[in-house]
């Protein structure tokens, strides 16, 4: 619906262009720094880094899509939690897990478009510097950190609709160590078996946030 | 549609617990384990164990069982100590009759060790072809990489641009040997820092084995004839002081083969039941004798041949394995499973599910199961809407039990 | 036809007991105001009201449909404005109508704006940056554009300085008897109920005092106010007080009995008093003479 639209744009205006900007500016520096790179060491030299010795030329994006996930779902849901005023929303005439699905997609889809568009920007980037046997296994080793950002958003947003303290406290640990599944020390492309189970749970995970719903609903003390 | 949301929680949150719980375990319980190195001294006709489970880490026996110290563990291997024992006037003047010199020693020394990592791992499918005969003392490395795809290519990397008339050449060298593209698997040393280069070996997609090389900027291109299903899974080149063979083959036929300098014979080592994706294996060779070392995650097999691949001897050892060891045991007992993300066998990252071995784990899946049920009648939970939680404490034991209270089941 | 209809609600905090069979309907076209002091429940009610809260036992039923699986098309019929006026504060006053909007078919956005001009706000003000009586403007606003059958006021009028109260008041139950409205609200400005209410229901812990409309509930609960002979004289219980408070050697008499079944009382049990008056009783004085004074 599109009032429900509008109501979260709103609330994620600001934060989502921030982050946006924040990417572009991430990549802009790693660009550039290649590019200083590969001058001084030479193009070989470079290559033989991440081919052998594997070292990677994008870790400066590591962390950027869980702090964007966690970032969209603060901006998102915390205003919702100040007063119970979710209480408002789920009293609006609509079903409550219906709306509470349609906020949830709206977040992730523009966290998911955000992604979207830096991937495109890195595989441009890249695709000046790089053949495609640099950039296929770069893809992979980066999806996971992407995945783990929707992770993030998905977690987040269900730890800030829990009523009680001790469970958000308990919901902030697990939830971190499934996070952490996204980010273990690994060489380039050692995610590869993994990435597509890795989805599924994600995706599987985006509904958790009807569990929240639903006991903030039934008025847990 | 909330209760699936739920029980999607639980099977999240019992993943996360089944790798945190044995995670924390190990990260405080863990043991030292037992992992013994094996050589065979031409000496004393017998091999040497260092860091068996009899003698314990740091210490040495022979294959009778007999401690050595560690004056009679360089005496007995002199090949090793040579510059030791010379310099401390110990070292026998010749050895089976061959005289003892410093260089000769050192050119037949190899150290070997492969590991399951080295198969279990993305593989970089770019490599630089270096100028194996450029008249310079030191090697090179070229301008560019190539692949074997569809064609072979080189990218030179400062254009990330196909060089269109190096690959046709090379191409063509290839097509002329009968080379099925695209390439399986292909094998090198691809640094600077070796003695010599001998480009790299590949096989075909028919699984046929080429040595390629780039002699003064032309293709060199070798055919290497292998016995019908050899079935080569993984190649690995060493750059040997004496040049004996290029390189190690390991088969599907559970063999390790090496293939012969110059002549490319293929010349099979006399070990059996070889399974790279899960054995560490190690070649120590010296001036008289090679020891091939085959190791799983509790025994070892060591093999000691002579210059003609013969069997000389052969050594076992076994020791306690993970979940016999004291650690391991409780472990087992308490959790019906664990979740690991990485293993030792392999670089790749993905769900590793090891079942506990044994059976003590049922006593504590049934003890959760008792204690949930506990739980349940305390808080006065209707046990009709909790049978598929119970199920799952049964199924999953410890994690199941705490999982199911953090996401509460409060439907009504 | 019931708006509301409550079954023997019960409920616990805990072991608490907040209250039990609590049972009460509101008649379609009619005004009921929910008295009682902090912590007897007026809180919980209205969350199981609104389906925030399920009772241990019993329902509530609006437009007989139980509360705590309420269909859109229901919700859509009942306004609900939350204790504190709690809003959307990141909105402007033009997103937010705009947000409503688009959910209610029936919106009005006149009376929104109407109300609206009579702020001094600025057209792109954050809501966050009003007062609490502009918040609570704009809260009962969007209310009266959503033109809802029912009307659940959580403490209305919290915040809103006293003319605008007595404005609001008067032009709330024009309201609602022109469009028959039905409302349910609470209150702690208990002279605001009296002119806004046709049945009471008062609340203590753990029990209802009283539940019947307010004409026969002010005509029937009277104040006696009784100046006793000697100062030490003990004052004996009885069924006849719904409560006493004394000061001194005077009585505060609360009862829904006649002057003359009292002074029959006071006479049978030998109390002699100086001045027997009947005290005219606000609704806040019977609220307070009912529940006592702390």
């Amino acid at each position: 619906m599109k009032s429900i639209f509008y109501k979260e744009w709103i609330k994620i205006k600001w934060t989502f262009l921030a982050f946006l900007v924040l990417g572009i500016v991430g990549h802009t520096i790693m660009f550039l720094k290649v590019r200083h790179d590969i001058l001084f060491v030479d193009a070989v030299n470079y290559w033989y880094s991440f081919l052998f010795r594997g070292y990677p030329y994008f870790s400066i994006l590591k962390f950027l899509p869980l702090v964007a996930g966690l970032g969209i779902a603060i901006a998102q849901y915390f205003p919702e939690t100040l007063n119970k005023r979710i209480k408002l929303t789920f009293h609006l005439p609509v079903g409550e897990n219906e709306i509470l699905l349609k906020m949830h997609a709206f977040g992730a889809s523009s966290l998911t478009a955000m992604f979207v568009f830096f991937f495109v920007i890195f595989v441009s980037g890249s695709y000046i510097y790089f053949p495609a046997e640099i950039i296929k296994p770069s893809l992979l080793t980066i999806t996971p950190w992407f995945l783990g950002g929707l992770a993030t958003y998905f977690i987040t947003a269900l730890i800030l609709l829990e009523p009680i303290w001790l469970y958000r406290g308990l919901y902030t640990i697990t939830g971190a160590g499934f996070i952490s599944f996204f980010y273990m020390y690994g060489t380039i492309g050692a995610y590869k078996p993994v990435i597509i189970s890795l989805a599924v749970l994600t995706l599987l995970i985006s509904t958790g946030v009807l569990f929240s719903g639903y006991r903030f609903r039934k008025g847990e003390m | 549609m909330i209760k699936l949301s739920r029980y999607i929680l639980v099977l999240v949150g019992i993943i996360v617990a089944a790798f945190a719980i044995p995670k924390l375990y190990w990260t405080i319980f863990e043991k030292v384990p037992v992992n013994p190195t094996v050589f065979y001294s031409c000496m004393i006709d017998d091999f040497i164990i260092l860091g068996s489970e009899k003698t314990g880490p740091g210490e040495r026996m022979d294959g009778q069982g007999n401690r050595m110290t560690l004056a009679e563990y360089e005496k007995a291997m002199p090949l090793m100590f040579f510059r030791q024992l010379m310099t401390d006037g110990n070292m026998p003047d010749s050895i089976n009759g061959v005289p003892m010199e410093p260089m000769v020693i050192n050119r037949a020394n190899s150290f070997y060790r492969y590991t399951p990592r080295k198969i279990n791992t993305p593989v970089p499918s770019l490599y630089p072809m270096l100028e194996s005969q450029s008249g310079k003392v030191n090697l090179a490395m070229p301008d560019d990489y190539f692949r074997i795809g569809k064609r072979m290519e080189f990218i030179v990397a400062k254009t990330n641009k196909v060089d269109e008339a190096k690959s046709l050449k090379f191409t063509e060298a290839l097509e002329n040997k009968g080379f099925a593209f695209p390439a399986r698997l292909i094998a090198g040393i691809p640094t600077t820092r070796k003695s010599k280069d001998e480009g790299y070996f590949v096989t075909d997609s028919n699984e046929q084995l080429y040595h390629i090389k780039m002699i003064k900027g032309e293709p060199y291109v070798a055919h290497i004839e292998t016995p019908e299903d050899l079935g080569i899974v993984f190649i690995e080149c060493v750059d040997l002081r004496n040049s004996e063979y290029y390189c190690y083959l390991f088969t599907r036929n559970k063999g390790i083969y090496v293939v012969m300098d110059e002549v490319y014979d293929l010349q099979r080592l006399p070990v059996e039941g070889i399974d790279p994706f899960s054995q560490e294996i190690r070649i120590n060779g010296d001036l008289f004798n090679k020891c091939i070392t085959v190791e799983g995650s509790n025994w070892l097999k060591a093999t000691a041949i002579d210059d003609m691949y013969e069997i000389v001897d052969t050594h076992e050892e076994t020791w306690k394995g993970r979940y016999e060891r004291s650690d391991g045991k409780i472990l087992s007992a308490l959790v019906p499973f664990e979740v690991s993300l990485v293993s030792p066998e392999s670089v790749f990252i993905r769900f590793y599910f090891q079942k506990s071995p044994g059976y003590l784990w049922i006593f504590s899946s049934v003890a959760a199961l008792l204690i949930s049920l506990f739980i349940m009648m305390r808080r006065k939970m209707e046990l009709k809407s909790n049978l598929i939680d119970l199920a799952i404490v049964a199924i999953t034991g410890l994690y199941g039990l705490i999982i199911i209270f953090i996401f509460p089941n409060k439907f009504r | 036809m019931n708006a509301i209809e409550c079954k023997n609600l019960t409920h616990y905090y805990g072991r608490k007991l907040v209250y039990e069979n609590l049972s009460f309907n509101v008649e379609e076209g009619k005004i009921l105001g929910l008295l009682g002091k902090n912590g007897t429940g007026k809180s919980t009610t209205i969350n199981i009201l609104n389906g925030f809260l399920q009772p241990k036992s019993g329902e509530c039923l609006i437009y007989g449909e139980n509360t705590q699986r309420l269909s859109p098309s229901t919700k859509e019929r009942i306004g609900f404005l939350i204790e504190g006026h709690v809003q959307y504060t990141f909105m402007n006053i033009n997103q937010i109508e705009k947000f409503y909007s688009g959910f209610y078919p029936r919106w009005n956005s006149a009376p929104y704006w109407d109300l609206m001009s009579k702020l001094k706000v600025t057209p792109g003000q954050k809501i966050s940056t009003m007062s609490c009586g502009q918040r609570s403007q704009v809260a009962l606003g969007l209310i009266l554009a959503q033109d809802p059958d029912l009307l659940i006021l959580d403490d209305f009028s919290m915040g809103l300085d006293p003319g605008y109260r007595r404005l609001f008041i008067d032009y709330l139950r024009e309201y609602a008897k022109a469009e028959n409205k039905t409302i349910f609200v609470t209150s702690h400005i208990i002279q605001d109920m009296e002119r806004l209410i046709d049945d009471v229901l008062i609340m203590d812990y753990n029990r209802i005092l009283a539940q019947q409309p307010i004409e026969s509930f002010m005509k029937n609960f009277r104040q006696y106010n009784i100046r006793l002979a000697q100062h030490d004289t003990g004052f004996p219980q009885t069924k006849l007080a719904m409560n006493i408070e004394r000061i001194k050697d005077t009585v505060e008499f609360y009862t829904y009995s006649d002057e003359n079944e009292i002074k029959a009382f006071l006479n049978n049990s030998g109390i002699s008093y100086t001045s027997f008056e009947e005290k005219k009783m606000t609704l806040e004085d019977a609220f307070i003479g009912l529940t006592s004074k702390y």
